[in-house]
């Protein structure tokens, strides 16, 4: 008996490792209706088709006429204004309504993307009503919920619906490579997240776990540095308010030699950098240096160990030569092993990989969002099709030669998402999403961290995090620890406000 | 042939053809800005131009409405709009377009925005040019001018930029000199720390006024030939030469031949605290068959100078400046040594100087005693010294001695003032001096002191990118205006004063 049971547990795997061809639903798409666009008949056409070739999958297939299906669905693309949406409305033969769906979006860009979700949700719906056997297992790593990486443990529990991710070891995975409806309606739970924090902040930088298990936490709105301990709730410890004429473009921490955190802080007064050094003394902020006429940034170069870069302002020059590694010895900066920046690129917009080869390529966002990856003579190499970055942190610098044009004494010069390289070799971007990006005038509503590996000739997505429902100012990726902090903009500064921000934690498998 | 070979050579060609096509990703850029200002003035009427100029007996009119040096107040709304659109094909190749809508509310519509049209009690208006109008009831004219539509490309294997077309362009010596748009071809190239602009703009050729002469026989030539080298991140030097060539002919009375050289040097640097920056430069050159003192060919040799200096000091920036351009005394030969500053001069000869300027000098932070584009609104400015060489054409140019000093402060993150206060004198005098008819009715003031402006502009920021803005200038006029009013009794002018209110949006 426990013979044949064995045998029959092995007849049956394999059987659910076979997609159920057999439970797909017939499906003709009869006819799609565009409202409001050029071309119409032309769109029309197209719709269909790309409905037909979406809806082919393992739940249902379209077939190329009515009298093969079992369902026929039409549908409507509408566009008002910048928004469009496509309704779908799929029926049986007999003429009996079995489901209804739609799916809208902003751009002519999101129509294909916007047209696979419908088909997806109709095939989920389908499926169901004509009670389909579930694809197996195995099947189900193509689909989309496959593509959201497994619960991470403690101490974030962070749901698989925070990181989206792409499987190269896959062939076939169409409509996975989607992020679904789902996702959204799961919400934004998962991993750990602050409560409203006072103060729209631009900038985070991590310090040290203290011996109680908190983090220290360092956020820097416009003019102030507020300083956190981050445990089970954000506990603003000690904060700073700079002067009228100052702005803070970044921040960033490292350990000093008697290891307190010390903070960098780049600050622009009056057209010039003025930066400053605060450290941790207990729960105060004491400042160590100030004026000091650098950019800063620390970072992890190549994954490698987190060190202090600096570079300097020209007189016309927003960024002036090289970025080099600063070293700090009171008020003093010393600045050693120079690295040329290939066309572009700052101290806030590159870092540096290695391939396969150990060979070190220079990944940089060039003005317009581009991510851009060059070889070691800094010839470029590749660029990707999609804009990443995006920050609407700026500093201004007089501009007299073309008042005149602008009618603007200032240039603006926006800062950017930081790139960061993993200990693995993992390249991080932040990416903002706005609908009113013009110009000057940016206002993004959503963000999102990328990973990336190189795959010798460009660029691979390897996952991405969930939209995040506000403007995302920065992250910050920490490697020790695996965990991803997400600061997010709640409320913007008002005239009567400072705004509001969040911060949300994500443990990163 | 195979059908195996006949498919891969054809897909070997495919791919070729992929490879061989550069990825063209066209993004679009827009940018722009837009200012509605109210103003309240005595001399300003949007019209433009040295609201204290002296007419042939050396007195000083007053603004149109006025019979008496007690000048009635004006009140207007003007509109200024520009929008910038970038189609960018790549990193290396964009197409740069700029457009401009501006109006007076108030000013003309529809049908009869001509010009030559604007009789009071006219009904039979004709044509709708509307440029700068379209402010008046139902509004609807044909009011969008191109401002600017070139080409930035770079040569490919160069570090050679390109910019070919209708392009603004400011010198290096602050705006002094030139400060236009015009059609040209520029070009800068980047050699390490060095970087060398060099170009070339047609001013004006004068045969599509009638001469009959084939094209780009008679122009206005303008080159260019620039140096800046960034020596280290806190030092910028630079040598400069412009060639100012008017061969058009225009008007025999004011020089048939203009040929103007200009050298400079300019350097820009951060010392300490401070930010100094400043050039000299000289101006030399010909006008041919001028009508001074005779007729004859005349010779210029011009200098000016400058020095500024800047520094962080409390909540703002503490600032001041200095700018020296030459002037003709009351010239009985052929000499010139006053500094000429560019001006629009449409089939016209350099006479007409006095109409537009096309000279800027925005150190000084004034609103009306010269003319600062960073505070003005465009062509419609009113400044007494309207072009730097404080006068209205190459024989009668006085030259400035104008000192500023002035402090921008920021009241809060979102609120700011700033005040300047500024003295100017002229640095020769000649016929364009006022007389003081308390003395006689052609004697000359003793003094070169025309007058001091004391000014301050706050704002707040509403958002990023609007501003809601209050200026406030008035100028002390020096005894250089001293009984020149050209009214029934002997007066001073009036002291001019402007108050604008204004929302800027800037993106």
């Amino acid at each position: 008996m426990k013979k044949l049971l064995i045998i029959l547990a092995a007849l049956l795997i394999p059987l659910t490792a076979l997609p159920v061809l057999a439970a797909q639903v017939r499906v003709f798409v009869a006819d799609m209706n565009a409202i409001g666009v050029p071309n119409r008949d032309e769109m029309k056409a197209t719709l269909q088709m790309l409905l037909s070739s979406r809806l082919t999958g393992d739940r249902t297939m379209a077939v190329s006429s009515a009298g093969e299906a079992d369902v026929i669905v039409s549908g409507t693309y509408v566009t008002i204004g910048k928004i469009f949406s496509v309704d779908a409305l799929a029926k049986t033969t007999a003429g009996k309504t079995l489901t209804r769906a739609f799916v809208q979006g902003e751009s002519q860009d999101e129509l294909i993307p916007a047209v696979s979700k419908l088909a997806d949700k109709l095939s989920a719906d389908l499926a169901k009503i004509y009670a389909a056997p579930l694809p197996s297992s195995s099947t189900a790593t193509m689909a989309a919920p496959a593509m959201v990486a497994p619960v991470v443990a403690a101490p974030l529990a962070a749901p698989k619906s925070d990181f989206i991710k792409k499987e190269p070891q896959l062939n076939k995975a169409p409509a996975a490579e989607f992020i679904k409806p789902r996702d959204y309606e799961q919400g934004s739970a998962g991993g750990w997240l602050s409560k409203r924090l006072n103060g729209a902040a631009n900038l985070i930088a991590t310090g040290k776990t203290l011996p109680d298990g908190s983090r220290e936490i360092f956020l820097a709105e416009e003019r102030r540095l507020s300083y956190y301990r981050q445990s089970n709730d954000m506990k603003l410890v000690a904060e700073t308010e700079l002067g009228n004429s100052e702005k803070i473009l970044s921040v960033d921490t490292l350990e000093g030699s008697d290891g307190a955190t010390e903070i960098y802080l780049t600050i622009l007064r009056s057209d010039e950098l003025s930066s400053q050094v605060w450290q941790v003394k207990g729960d105060k902020l004491v400042l160590a240096a100030q004026k000091l006429p650098y950019y800063f940034r620390s970072f992890s170069l190549a994954g490698g160990p987190k060190k202090l870069y600096a570079q300097s302002m020209g007189r016309e020059d927003d960024f002036y030569g090289d970025v080099a590694e600063a070293v700090r010895n009171g008020s003093t900066i010393a600045l050693k092993n120079p690295i040329k920046m290939p066309r572009y690129a700052s101290i806030y917009s590159f870092n540096q990989f290695r391939d396969s080869d150990g060979k070190l390529q220079t990944i940089a966002i060039n003005p317009d969002g581009y991510l851009v990856v060059y070889d070691q003579e800094l010839k470029e190499l590749w660029r990707s099709n999609d804009k990443f970055g995006g920050s609407e942190l700026y500093f201004q610098r007089d501009d007299d030669a073309n008042v005149r044009v602008t009618g603007d004494k200032s240039r603006w010069v926006f800062m950017n998402q930081r790139i960061q390289v993993s200990s693995k070799g993992e390249i991080l971007v932040g990416k903002n999403d706005g609908f009113w990006v013009l110009g000057n005038a940016r206002s993004y509503k959503k963000g999102a961290v990328h990973c990336f590996t190189w795959d010798g000739s460009s660029l691979a997505e390897k996952w991405r995090t969930r939209d995040t429902q506000n403007y995302m100012p920065d992250y910050y990726y920490d490697d020790a620890r695996n965990e991803l902090l997400i600061l997010q903009t709640v409320q913007r500064p008002s005239v009567s406000t400072r705004g509001a921000s969040s911060l949300a934690i994500k443990k990163v498998e | 042939m195979k059908l195996k070979q006949t498919v891969a050579i054809a897909a070997a060609a495919g791919a070729l053809a992929a490879i061989s096509v550069p990825a063209m990703a066209f993004d679009n850029e827009f940018h722009g800005t837009s200012r509605l200002r109210y103003f309240l003035s005595n001399y300003e009427q949007g019209g433009g131009g040295n609201p204290l100029g002296v007419n042939a007996s050396g007195l000083v009119g007053v603004p149109s409405g006025n019979a008496t040096e007690n000048l009635k107040l004006n009140n207007y709304f003007e509109q200024r709009t520009r929008i910038f659109y970038t189609a960018k094909a790549s990193d290396d190749l964009k197409l740069v377009t700029g457009f401009e809508i501006d109006s007076v509310f108030g000013d003309r519509s529809q049908s009869g925005t001509t010009p030559a049209a604007q009789t009071v009690g006219t009904a039979a208006f004709t044509g709708a040019t509307g440029r700068n109008e379209g402010g008046a009831l139902e509004s609807d004219t044909v009011n969008l001018e191109t401002k600017w539509v070139y080409l930035d490309f770079k040569i490919p294997s160069t570090t050679t930029r390109v910019t070919a077309g209708i392009q603004p362009f400011k010198d290096q010596l602050k705006g002094i000199f030139m400060d236009f748009d015009a059609a040209g071809i520029m070009t800068s190239t980047k050699a390490g720390p060095a970087t060398i602009n060099a170009g070339y703009f047609r001013g004006y050729d004068q045969s599509y006024f009638g001469t009959g002469r084939p094209r780009g026989m008679d122009d206005l030539n303008i080159g260019v030939f620039e140096t800046k080298l960034a020596a280290s991140k806190n030092v910028n030097v630079g040598g400069v030469y412009y060639l100012y060539d008017d061969a058009r002919g225009t008007a025999p009375s004011g020089g048939n031949d203009f040929q103007l050289h200009v050298f400079g040097l300019t350097a820009d640097a951060k010392v300490g605290p401070l930010t100094l920056s400043g050039f000299a430069a000289y101006q030399g050159g010909i006008i041919k068959d001028v009508a001074l003192n005779g007729s004859g060919n005349a010779y210029l040799n011009a200098l000016a100078y400058n020095v500024a200096a800047k520094a962080a000091v409390g909540p703002g920036t503490l600032k001041t400046a200095l700018l020296f351009t030459s002037g003709n005394a009351a010239n009985t030969g052929r000499h010139l040594t006053g500094w000429v500053g560019t001006g629009q001069s449409q089939n016209a000869s350099f006479a007409g100087f006095a109409s537009a300027g096309t000279s800027t000098y925005n150190e000084s932070g004034m609103m009306l005693l010269n003319r600062n584009a960073a505070a003005g609104t465009g062509t419609t400015d009113n400044e007494i010294i309207y072009n730097t060489g404080n006068g209205t054409n190459p024989t009668n140019m006085q030259g400035v001695y104008l000192a500023s000093l002035g402090y921008d402060a920021n009241l809060s993150p979102k609120a700011y003032l700033n005040a300047n206060v500024g003295a100017a004198w002229a640095a020769h005098s000649n016929g364009l001096k006022p007389v003081d008819r308390g003395i006689s009715a052609t004697a000359r003031n003793a003094t070169n002191y025309m007058g001091t402006e004391v000014n301050i502009e706050t704002g707040y920021k509403m958002y990023d990118n609007l501003t809601a803005s209050l200026q406030a200038a008035y100028v002390i006029l020096g005894g250089y205006y001293k009984g020149s009013a050209n009214v029934a009794a002997v007066k001073d002018p009036e002291n001019p004063y402007t108050v604008r209110t204004s929302l800027i949006f800037n993106f």
